[in-house]
């Protein structure tokens, strides 16, 4: 019983940091499939997006939510400026060219947060205190539920974007067929930084409902960019639920290896999970991966 | 209606066209023939935007359209069913149909769209009213081609561009969608259209301009086209 009881706690936890995974793995995903970058400074939005609300709370003194829509506005800001300015001018675009850029652009977002902030670790407080409710003997963090209304949230408004407006199935169409998106007269550089707007924001709200959960620092990003790669990987890249899907995935095969095993290894899962999926099941584990 | 003066245009370093001039007249469909290599489809992209033309200069209803990026000339009414459709195959019937609008609704409600689609699309191709949440990647050529055309409806065009409409499709298909050409055409809405067939293209045309390495060499009616064989020998090598 008491083993069952273990097991259940272990697994609650997972899931909760496999949102977070998965709402970053949407953000790569909606880039990935409008434009074909895989955008390396995706989890430098995460960072940014916590170290903004930190400094909103504590150096503007505002409250909470302000900081919040504060940080995730800025963010989203930066979001659209970079790929203003760093990839839609690029002379003779490439994919290739495009993400060095952005692996250039997570360094310098990196640096840039280690000598703006420091290299401390801080702490957001979580958003509504940090009791815990019991579910079935697991004690969930209040911060959890956070986390799943806003995954809940921002999944059925991609549904409604990408299924039911015209612009969200123009983005659809980009990634199908860019050619033809041109010569219906659709604006694909455009599209293309409304992905990027739309990743920013998604970026910056994920590591921002994260981050009480764990701390803020200026390199926290890197590793969260690489998790939601792989919960983009996992799920196949089709949608916004795959992402999800994978990112559940990874985070309780995360917390089980380390509830069982120990947690030494635990950021080793993600990179054994990728290779295994990039040999085995390069679409993912519902396909749709090459499906273009 | 559309101008053509002196088009230089290209890709990277290779020069295409050389220097071409043509025009449509409203109310006409013009067919442009050509060996393969000619550089007819390099003309439509240029005249849609797709590539830049290097000189020369190009106008639809006396505005100069060179240069415009290719979604503002499709909202101006000049509108492309390109070669090979570029269709999105894993899209519904009704969504690719839908997409066709982008560039003069593209906040209107797909409501308010699907009604444009009972009025303009469906009574032309009613084939695509009973495939319309079809994936188009599953329609046969034909009506992968109706598709197309239609799509392009959506945009309600002021001119129809169509690259090789006819490519790999069964003659009864052909002649349909030639009689929907010239229907459009009948109801105001002129074509300038890329041909492989020469002979069904001067049948059908009211001008033809033959294409040649990049440059025009011949020009005239459909029925001068016809009665002059020698034009096809010598330019088309196909009888
Ligand atoms: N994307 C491209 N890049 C470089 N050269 C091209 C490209 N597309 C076509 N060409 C060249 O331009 C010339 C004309 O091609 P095109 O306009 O497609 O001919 P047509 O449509 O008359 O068959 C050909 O020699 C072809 O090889
Ligand atoms: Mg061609």
């Amino acid at each position: 019983m008491a083993e069952l009881q273990y097991f259940w706690q272990i697994t609650v936890a997972g899931l909760g940091t496999g949102l977070i995974y998965g709402l970053i793995g949407i953000g790569f995903a909606i880039v990935l499939n409008v434009s074909g970058i895989i955008n390396l400074a995706q989890g430098e939005f995460s960072m940014l997006g916590a170290i903004m609300t930190l400094y909103a709370l504590q150096v503007l003194g505002l409250p909470i939510f302000a900081a919040i829509a504060l940080a995730v506005t800025v963010v989203t800001i930066l979001g659209v400026a970079f790929e203003r300015l760093c990839i839609s001018r690029l002379k003779v675009f490439s994919i290739q060219t495009a993400i060095f850029i952005t692996l250039g652009a997570s360094m310098f977002a990196r640096g840039g947060a280690m000598v703006a902030w420091g290299k401390e670790n801080h702490s957001l407080p979580a958003f509504s205190g940090h009791g815990a409710v019991s579910i079935l003997g697991a004690a969930v963090p209040l911060q959890v539920f956070w986390i799943l209304g806003i995954a809940a949230a921002v999944i059925a408004a991609l549904y409604w974007w990408f299924n039911r407006t015209l612009f969200g199935l123009a983005m659809r169409s980009c990634a199908e067929n860019r050619l033809g998106a041109e010569f219906v007269g659709i604006n694909v550089r455009l599209m293309v930084t409304v992905s990027f707007a739309m990743s920013a924001a998604l970026g910056a709200l994920a590591g921002i409902v994260a981050a009480p959960l764990t701390f803020v620092s200026f390199d926290g990003g890197l590793i969260l960019g690489i998790k939601g790669f792989v919960a983009a990987i996992l799920g196949g890249r089709g949608s916004y639920l795959g992402p999800v899907i994978g990112g559940l995935a990874l985070g309780v095969l995360e917390s089980v290896s380390a509830g069982y095993i120990s947690s030494t290894y635990k950021d080793s899962i993600a990179f054994a999970v990728l290779i295994l999926i990039l040999t085995l099941r390069p679409n993912g584990l519902f396909g749709r991966w090459a499906a273009r | 209606m559309l101008e053509v003066e002196g088009l230089v245009s290209g890709y990277g370093s290779v020069t295409v066209l050389r220097g071409v001039a043509m025009r449509v007249e409203p109310g006409e469909i013009v067919s442009i023939v050509g060996a393969n290599g000619a550089g007819k489809s390099t003309l439509l992209r240029t005249i849609s935007g797709l590539i830049r033309a290097r000189e020369g200069r190009i106008r639809f209803h006396g505005v100069d359209i060179g240069g415009k990026a290719m979604h503002h000339i499709v909202a101006s009414g000049l509108v492309q069913v390109p070669e090979g459709r570029q269709l999105f195959p894993t899209l519904t019937v009704n969504e690719n149909l839908l997409l066709g609008a982008f560039a003069r609704a593209a906040w209107q409600s797909r409501h308010a769209l699907r009604r444009d689609l009972e009025k303009q699309v469906y009574p032309i191709f009613p084939i695509l009213a009973e495939r319309r949440d079809q994936l188009a990647g599953t329609l046969s050529g034909g009506q992968q081609q109706m598709l197309a055309i239609g799509r392009a409806l959506m945009a309600r065009p002021r001119m129809l561009i169509l690259d090789e409409p006819s490519l790999g499709l069964a003659p009864l298909v052909v002649e349909e969608l030639f009689s929907v050409v010239q229907r459009l055409r009948n109801g105001g809405m002129p074509s300038l259209l890329v041909e492989q067939n020469a002979r069904a293209a001067a049948a059908f045309s009211d001008r033809v301009y033959v294409l040649r390495q990049g440059t025009v060499v011949a020009e005239g009616t459909g029925a001068d086209m016809l009665r002059n064989e020698t034009l096809f020998s010598e330019y088309l090598g196909t009888a």
